[in-house]
């Protein structure tokens, strides 16, 4: 993801003390990763106030701030900020709250403030619990970005939100765009309720060092009697990620496109053994790599699209998202220590044929060998999911079945990562991704996708191994509008194949629903229905009023009544 | 699955049954295209026309075909190759009905001008063979396509008077019934197409291209040549417009060709204005260089696409005429047959042009292609009624082999100047080939035969200077393999 690299660069000063008091309850930390932690994850600045009134308050503040800053950097790349930061604090707060849960008073168990500052691509991401403050300085104007969560019963205030308080937590979340210059000031209640951000201004412009200007902060506040722990961290954005085109188209074409090879070549230490599939958009070749003499398939962009900055970003983005696992079921992106010296990924050769091959040579299948083949189809694209991955282009040609009914999904060429998305440059893409005939309704008409749509696609392959025959009459690939899709009729599986029970249809039914709030959430659910028969599926199905069930039938049955009406009325009409 | 070379007798590949089947639908339509020309002396006959009015006739085949292009392929973009092509079969099939059963030369000449929508034909398979064939075999797939296709003009110009002959026997002219089997087969293979070919693969979807209109260029000097370079394609209209009128063959009247004039220039401004906004924010805040290309290497490729197959279809649709005349005075079936020997060559020579392109270097090969027209055109401004037909035809082969090599050799360039930009590149260098034929037919129909063929010949001549001058080749990266197999990439620019 070279082209990606952040550019990001900040500059950063920070000052923790305990002031008037015994102990520093106060903790802080910033870290600042190189490569691609940079890219993925961003900088994180946190500040954590221990509840002094706590017993365990310091504990609690260095807890958090040593987790998070440690925990953060190893959630998965895929997974956006969000995602990863509520998966590191609610693990925190179980424990701190656990930790607290056995003193008598819970309020004064493991309890902290906690701010966090989070700063990746052209974004900042504040995540807030607590009475700590994080502040804006923008061309010269202050302005707070948290709330405090406190509650003021007569002179005193508490504390009415903070990590360790409740075994459910409330964050604030917000995000904000940055600009180069911006600069964001973290502090604890000792600094600003001492020395309040309206003379704030002043020190900025006295000072340029930010190192001196965090000094002055406290002695100010010192001098203002402050009571408590002081904690205060300045961070300037010197640089964002280039917003500019040409530098990033620069780093896109880093690599050569390697010309088409022929079998015999050696390109990088590999020599090409055969040419597997070409296609207009890609090719694949098995290789050997000569050192090893371990077999790879190697896969090449098509030079259709050497100037086309959308596809060349996609092409190193689905490299990069196959390195992310290690999944039976996923084939393997290899990584060698040679560096290639143009544009082309390796990945572990999966015996077997596609199983759009599968399909054309065996017969319909058993029941139960179908319900195996999705459990594994499900593995590989809940391994997918969990790390915020949608496939997008789930279809037959893309799934490796060997001897053994062992099934291995090949191509991440449509996923998309949540991560990704938040990163500044991406290219618009023309095209839609994925295949019309088994891509989901809401990727025809460019709506918003979300795993849904992998439950859709896998319906349809399953539907497909058991009818030999693609949903709604194969009339998928034509939708062009909303309306078209109104018109789908869902064609019954059993219809096709005897064989196939109520319960499989119905749950094949809910996955393929049109709407993607009408289907299952994930795959998961899918999988459990086709595994065990769900009788409230049936039982709402056979309650259903015939024209729900079976419009056709309905209609039908309207048809002939009527007939025998005017039928009848025409012989009253004759007889009389 | 396997595909290194590509096999054109693997029927089991789709992929190939679909080239075969585009080849066919683009050799049919060539065939209604020029199936006039071959049997122009019978038709001559028939009406009793003048050598003018005759030759009025072959200008009006290439008229409608410009615009119809541009149409064209604006119309594959929104519905797909499959329906396009069955349409424009079906439909063409109908006006070559239509030519057979004309009463009156008005209605002739209609016919013959609508017809010239079937020579629109090119576009819609083009997209179909880029859809279906990845990049290693596009190149070979497109060749067998425009070569074998373009065949049917050969073929029309060998069976085409036989044809004539057998149903002379059955009805008074029998140029009428080949001209009707012809329709006929098209409206039936119309049919066969829709059934049997898809737009795309199974599993891939047919998307339109991002954008439509006209390509962007990224420089001043370049917005200001593309603007020079469309306003030929107006003037050839407006050209064809007068010989329309009362002033030509009166199939116009005065106001309509006035309307249509002044519609022309509106098209013309509302073009320009449209290729400076879509280039606007390119000059203004520059291009990347990797988006960055020159415009003089597309109109450098116009115009060697104008002179080769702009030529081809020209002399193409003169040469039976040439040679029923009273000079030479042979038979319109030999006529024809040397006709067709002049398109026979396109099955090897345009495919065979676009590996040479491929092979020794893309300007060497079209620099030898444009000469060897001039030097093959020259050579036959100077035939004779005293030469032997086996010499006519040697000159003829030899000419014809240049012109077509040329013609593929030109395609093989497009796709290097601006990948992303190829389908707009291709669109307009076929608009130049149309243009080309345009004017070549309109100066045959003021001159004679040598001054005809003198003409083009100086035209290749001044273009070969041209391209010799101004065509850079096309850089990038070229793989180097070295002798024990290894792929080393060499950046040239």
């Amino acid at each position: 993801m070279e082209h990606l690299s952040s550019q990001l660069k900040v500059s950063c000063a920070q000052l923790s003390q305990a002031g008037v008091k015994n102990v520093n309850e106060d903790s802080i930390g910033i870290r600042v990763p190189e490569g691609d932690a940079l890219t993925h994850k961003g900088i994180v600045a946190v500040v954590a106030d221990g509840v002094s009134a706590a017993e365990a308050g310091q504990e609690a503040s260095q807890a958090c701030v040593q987790n998070l800053l440690y925990d953060y950097y190893c959630t998965p790349d895929t997974w956006d900020v969000q995602k990863s930061i509520l998966t590191v604090l609610n693990a925190l707060n179980r424990w701190l709250y656990s930790q607290g849960s056995h003193m008598e008073d819970s309020s004064k168990g493991f309890i902290t403030t906690l701010s966090i500052l989070i700063i990746k691509s052209s974004t900042a991401y504040i995540f807030h619990i607590g009475d700590s403050r994080i502040y804006r300085r923008r061309q010269g104007r202050i302005e707070c970005l948290t709330n405090d969560h406190t509650r003021k019963v007569g002179d005193v205030t508490y504390l009415a939100r903070a990590m360790g308080l409740d075994n459910k937590i409330q964050l604030d979340f917000r995000r904000e765009e940055l600009q180069v210059g911006d600069q964001f000031i973290l502090t604890s209640d000792g600094v600003h309720d001492f020395f309040p951000e309206k003379y704030w201004g002043a020190i900025f412009q006295s000072y340029t060092a930010i190192d001196d200007v965090v000094k002055v902060f406290h002695e100010k506040a010192l001098d203002n009697k402050s009571n408590d722990n002081l904690s205060t961290q300045i961070l300037t954005i010197d640089e964002i990620a280039p917003s500019n085109k040409e530098e990033a188209y620069e780093n896109l074409l880093h690599l050569p496109f390697p010309p088409l090879l022929e079998v015999g070549q050696t390109i990088d230490g590999l020599f090409i053994e055969r040419s597997l599939y070409e296609s207009t958009r890609s090719q694949l070749y098995v290789v050997k790599d000569l050192e090893t003499d371990e077999q790879y398939v190697m896969k090449t962009p098509s030079v259709n699209f050497e100037d086309d900055a959308a596809y060349i970003e996609q092409f190193i983005a689905e490299s990069w998202i196959g390195r992310k696992f290690r999944h039976n079921k996923l084939v393997k992106v290899i990584t060698r220590k040679t560096t290639p010296s143009c544009l082309y990924y390796l990945m572990e050769y999966a015996q077997g044929i596609t199983l759009e091959q599968w399909m054309k040579e065996t017969n319909t299948p058993s029941l139960k060998t179908v319900v195996l083949m999705a459990r594994q189809m499900v593995l590989g694209v809940r391994a997918l999911h969990r790390q915020q991955v949608i496939h997008q282009d789930l279809k037959p040609s893309n799934i490796i079945i060997d001897d053994n009914e062992q099934i291995k999904l090949v191509d991440f060429g449509s996923c998309s990562a949540s991560s990704m998305k938040e990163l500044q440059q991406s290219f618009s893409r023309g095209i839609a991704l994925g295949t019309a005939s088994y891509s989901a309704p809401e990727c025809h008409l460019g709506n918003q996708v979300d795993t849904r749509a992998d439950v859709f696609s896998l319906a349809v392959i399953i539907f497909e191994i058991l009818t030999k025959k693609l949903p709604y009459f194969g009339k998928l690939e034509a939708v062009k509008s909303e309306a078209d899709l109104e018109k789908l009729q869902y064609q019954s599986a059993a219809k096709l194949n005897p064989y196939v029970p109520l319960w499989i249809d119905l749950a094949l039914m809910k996955a393929l629903s049109i709407h993607p709030n009408e289907r299952y959430h994930d795959v998961d659910e899918l999988l459990y229905d086709l595994e065990n028969p769900n009788q409230r599926l049936v039982d709402t199905h056979k309650r259903m009023p015939l024209l729900s069930r079976n419009p056709l039938r309905f209609w039908q049955a309207i048809v002939v009544a009527q007939a025998f009406v005017i039928g009848g009325l025409i012989a009253k009409m004759l007889t009389v | 699955m396997s595909s290194d070379k590509l096999n054109i007798f693997d029927f089991s590949k789709p992929n190939v049954s679909v080239l075969h089947f585009s080849w066919l639908a683009f050799f049919i339509t060539f065939f209604m295209w020029f199936c006039h020309a071959s049997l122009m002396p019978y038709i001559k006959e028939t009406f009793d026309l003048t050598t003018a009015e005759a030759k009025a006739l072959l200008f009006l085949n290439v008229a409608l075909t410009i615009p119809a292009r541009t149409l064209t392929g604006a119309l594959v973009d929104r519905f797909g190759p499959r329906l396009m092509y069955s349409l424009l079969l079906a439909i063409s099939g109908v006006l070559c009905l239509g030519f057979a059963m004309a009463q009156t030369y008005s209605q002739l000449a209609a016919a013959r001008f609508l017809l010239g929508f079937s020579g629109a034909g090119f576009v819609i398979g083009i997209r179909l063979v880029t859809e279906w064939f990845p990049a290693r075999q596009a190149g070979a797939a497109q060749g067998i396509y425009g070569g074998w296709g373009n065949f049917g003009a050969a073929v029309a110009n060998f069976i085409l008077p036989a044809m004539a002959v057998g149903f002379a026997s059955m009805m008074t002219d029998g140029w009428r019934g080949a001209v009707a089997v012809a329709g006929v087969v098209s409206i039936f293979y119309a049919g066969v197409f829709y059934v049997k070919v898809r737009n795309t693969p199974k599993g891939a979807t047919y998307f339109s291209p991002k954008k439509f209109g006209p390509m962007e260029v990224t420089s001043w000097g370049d917005l200001f040549l593309y603007i020079i370079m469309c306003a030929p394609i107006f003037i050839a209209m407006a050209i064809i417009c007068w010989r329309l009128s009362p002033a030509g063959v009166a199939l116009l009247s005065e106001g309509v060709t006035y309307a249509i004039w002044l519609g022309l220039f509106a098209w013309f401004i509302f073009q320009a204005v449209n290729i400076y906004r879509i280039s606007a924010d390119n000059l203004r805040q520059g291009v990347p260089e990797l988006h960055r290309y020159k415009f003089k290497q597309v109109a450098m490729l116009d115009l060697a696409y104008m002179v080769t197959f702009g030529s081809e279809v020209a002399v193409v649709s003169m040469l039976p005429l040439l040679f029923t005349g009273e000079a030479y005075g042979y038979t319109p079936a030999k006529a024809a047959l040397l006709a067709g020997f002049f398109m026979a060559m396109n099955l090897i020579a345009r495919p065979g042009g676009g590996y040479l392109s491929d092979k020794i270097g893309r300007k060497k090969t079209l620099l030898m292609t444009v000469v060897g027209s001039a030097i093959g055109y020259a050579g036959m401004s100077l035939i004779t009624p005293e030469w032997s037909f086996v010499a006519i035809v040697a000159v003829v082969v030899f000419c014809s082999f240049f012109v077509q090599a040329g013609a593929g050799a030109t395609f093989g360039v497009v796709p290097t100047i601006k990948r992303r930009l190829t389908g707009q590149i291709a669109g307009m260098t076929g608009a130049y080939g149309n243009i080309g034929a345009a004017s070549y037919l309109l100066v045959n129909s003021f001159v004679a035969a040598p001054v005809f063929f003198t003409v083009i010949a100086i035209s290749c001549v001044v273009v070969a200077a041209l391209l010799l001058l101004f065509l850079e080749e096309p850089s990038g990266q070229i793989a180097e393999t070295m002798p024990d197999g290894t792929v080393q990439l060499i950046n040239v620019s």
